[in-house]
């Protein structure tokens, strides 16, 4: 390819660069602060996690997805398997096989199992969903997430079920979830600007298009969702040793709900707009927590009713439909800083 | 290079293709011409693997191509330039240029063809950092067509180039397309609504209308245009044939 068809290394990393940056940056303000904003940071960090998982598949393949946090719920508890005390195991998880139940692991592989057991479930459903599009696919994934929680809170020698899974090892704070989202960020960002992520944004424009190109989409949209489905599942592996208890239904509608609403309003058409979405929609839903807790003024105490986090989480979505369809990003990733303003003006010409 | 041999393409209860038979020899530039609903896009596409004919068969240099699928007959060396301007809207000319060129073996000589090609669309050059969806009408075109020689074809099959395009652009494109074929060395199958223009260029034509080819001839025969005509609108003897069909 001729140089002047492709920018150099550092403009064509930039965008990257950039987000990571910001992600780091608020890391360590945030670890100046008191352990309760410590806790606010860690599980935003493993919900950009989520997040970008997520966007990974539904951003460049333009299929919505539903189940991603069925995934979630399996890196979850495969890791927790792993890491759990092994007499506590065999004295309730007596269905587990016997690797597992007579041995305990350490954070690393426990995340990593979590990551391939989340992967691997993703290829055997993929590999009968992936011809799907439109809606078809998206209802088949949501059919999935309910199939996972149907199981995991039900198959009591496994998961426990309802008496849920205890002594996972909190050993996850903001800095390990940071390692990780940073890991994810660049995940994404290599796999968007490969050939693959092309390919598949391709069939994501025009079916016909990309097949008259020889793009085999089925093939590229299963590698996607494999691939995002090993980072949902790592992000789950972190959020079971974040909580240190686990239950079938933190991983159900209401985190669908809000990682969806993440993806929405930063924009599902740019790894920025994941980003932006995760740091807005923290802010937005911290801030209404804590007036809902109640905001000293002088003598009286003002305070939200409660469910103000979810109304305020719903107009800000509405809001962003009306004024930015397409997300705070508008679908673009962070732009090159040196351009001059005379060129930039002149690059969206119609 | 190419035989289709009497298909049948049926959507539900329509039945679009009663029979359809053409050839197209190494190095030609064939074309099809019929009004709207003739079946000349489903002619297409069935060569191209995107609808599945339920009766006849269809050969490329003797190899019959049921079940390849479209990204396998694009493989070997078909490449179907669809009607209404396919591009990826959110991708640059550029990276909608670089996937054409993915499933290529041949990875040296794709820079050159790249800038072979790019040097046939001097418009594209100027809008190679512009998405795909910006570009007007007549670009459009330009940049699919340029996508498809990029997937480096022998036989190129061109679903109505000129459609809603100024006679002007549609000049430019059929200057492209030929230029194109001398660099290439391709072979060529047209879908054309009107039939003037494609009278100067055309090797050989085929008239379709109602999902049969009603007449074939080399356009040197057909340079009056009156037997196009009459097949075109179904003047005569073949009005018998559309009442046959609808008994």
């Amino acid at each position: 390819m001729k140089s002047g068809t492709r920018p150099s290394l550092v403009r064509r990393f930039w965008p990257l660069v950039a987000l990571c940056l910001v992600v780091t940056a608020i890391v360590a303000l945030g670890s100046l602060g008191n352990d309760e904003l410590q806790v606010t940071i860690t599980e935003m960090m493993i919900r950009l996690v989520v997040v970008v998982g997520i966007y990974l598949f539904i951003g460049n393949s333009g299929i919505l997805s539903f189940g991603h946090i069925g995934f979630m719920c399996i890196g979850a508890y495969a890791a927790a398997w792993a890491t759990v005390d092994p007499t506590w195991k065999q004295m309730m998880l007596t269905g587990l096989p016997d690797f597992l139940q007579n041995n305990q692991y350490g954070f690393l592989p426990a995340v990593a199992g979590g990551g391939l057991l989340a992967a691997f479930v993703a290829l055997l459903l993929g590999s009968a969903i992936m011809r799907l599009s439109g809606i078809a696919g998206s209802i088949a994934t949501f059919a999935f997430l309910a199939i996972v929680q149907s199981v995991y809170s039900n198959w009591e020698s496994v998961t426990a079920a309802t008496s849920s899974i205890i002594g996972v090892p909190t050993v996850v704070g903001p800095w390990v979830a940071w390692l990780f989202a940073i890991g994810a960020l660049v995940l994404a960002y290599v796999f968007q600007i490969s050939r693959f992520g092309l390919m598949l944004r391709a069939s994501r424009d025009d079916e016909v298009a990309a097949k008259s190109s020889a793009v085999g989409i089925v093939k590229v949209r299963l590698i996607a969702f494999v691939v995002s489905a090993f980072i949902v599942g790592v992000a789950g592996a972190l959020y079971a040793h974040f909580l240190g208890i686990l239950t079938a239904d933190t991983f159900y509608l209401s985190l669908t709900f809000v990682t969806l609403a993440m993806l929405v309003v930063g924009g599902v058409g740019s790894l920025t707009g994941a980003v932006t979405g995760v740091i807005v929609v923290t802010v937005v839903v911290e801030v209404l927590r804590h007036m809902e807790a109640g905001v000293a003024v002088g003598a009286t105490n003002l305070h939200l009713p409660q469910g103000s986090q979810e109304i305020g989480l719903g107009i800000i979505m509405a809001l962003v439909m009306i004024f930015r369809p397409s997300g705070l990003a508008r679908g673009r990733e962070v732009p090159w800083p040196f351009t001059p303003a005379a060129r930039r003006a002149k690059v969206p010409a119609v | 290079m190419l035989d289709v041999n009497d298909i049948h393409v049926t959507y539900g209860r329509l039945r679009a293709l009663k029979g359809v038979s053409l050839s197209v020899k190494e190095g030609e530039i064939v074309c099809l011409i019929g009004p709207n609903g003739a079946g000349k896009s489903t002619t297409l596409a069935s060569i191209a693997g995107g609808v599945t004919p339920h009766r006849g068969t269809i050969s490329l240099e003797g190899k019959p191509l049921a079940g390849v699928g479209p990204e396998g007959i694009a493989r070997l060396g078909v490449s179907l330039v669809p009607e209404g301007r396919h591009v990826f809207g959110a991708l640059t000319v550029a990276e909608n240029l670089r996937v054409a060129t993915y499933m290529r073996k041949d990875r040296s000589a794709i820079a050159a063809d790249y800038d072979r090609v790019l040097a046939l669309f001097p418009r594209l050059q100027e809008r190679i950092g512009s998405p795909g969806g910006r570009l007007s009408g007549g670009e459009q075109q330009m940049l699919v067509i340029a996508r498809a020689l990029l997937t480096k074809p022998r036989l190129l099959l061109v679903d109505e180039p000129s459609l809603g395009l100024a006679p002007k652009i549609v000049d430019q494109v059929y200057d492209i397309l030929l230029a194109a074929r001398k660099m290439e060395g391709l072979t060529l199958l047209i879908n054309e609504q009107s039939s003037h223009r494609i009278l100067k260029h055309a090797d050989r034509i085929y008239v379709i209308r109602g999902g049969h080819i009603q007449l074939h001839d080399t356009a040197a025969n057909l340079q009056d245009g009156e037997a196009i005509k009459r097949a075109y609108f179904g003047f005569g003897e073949e009005a018998a044939i559309d009442e046959e069909d609808a008994a």
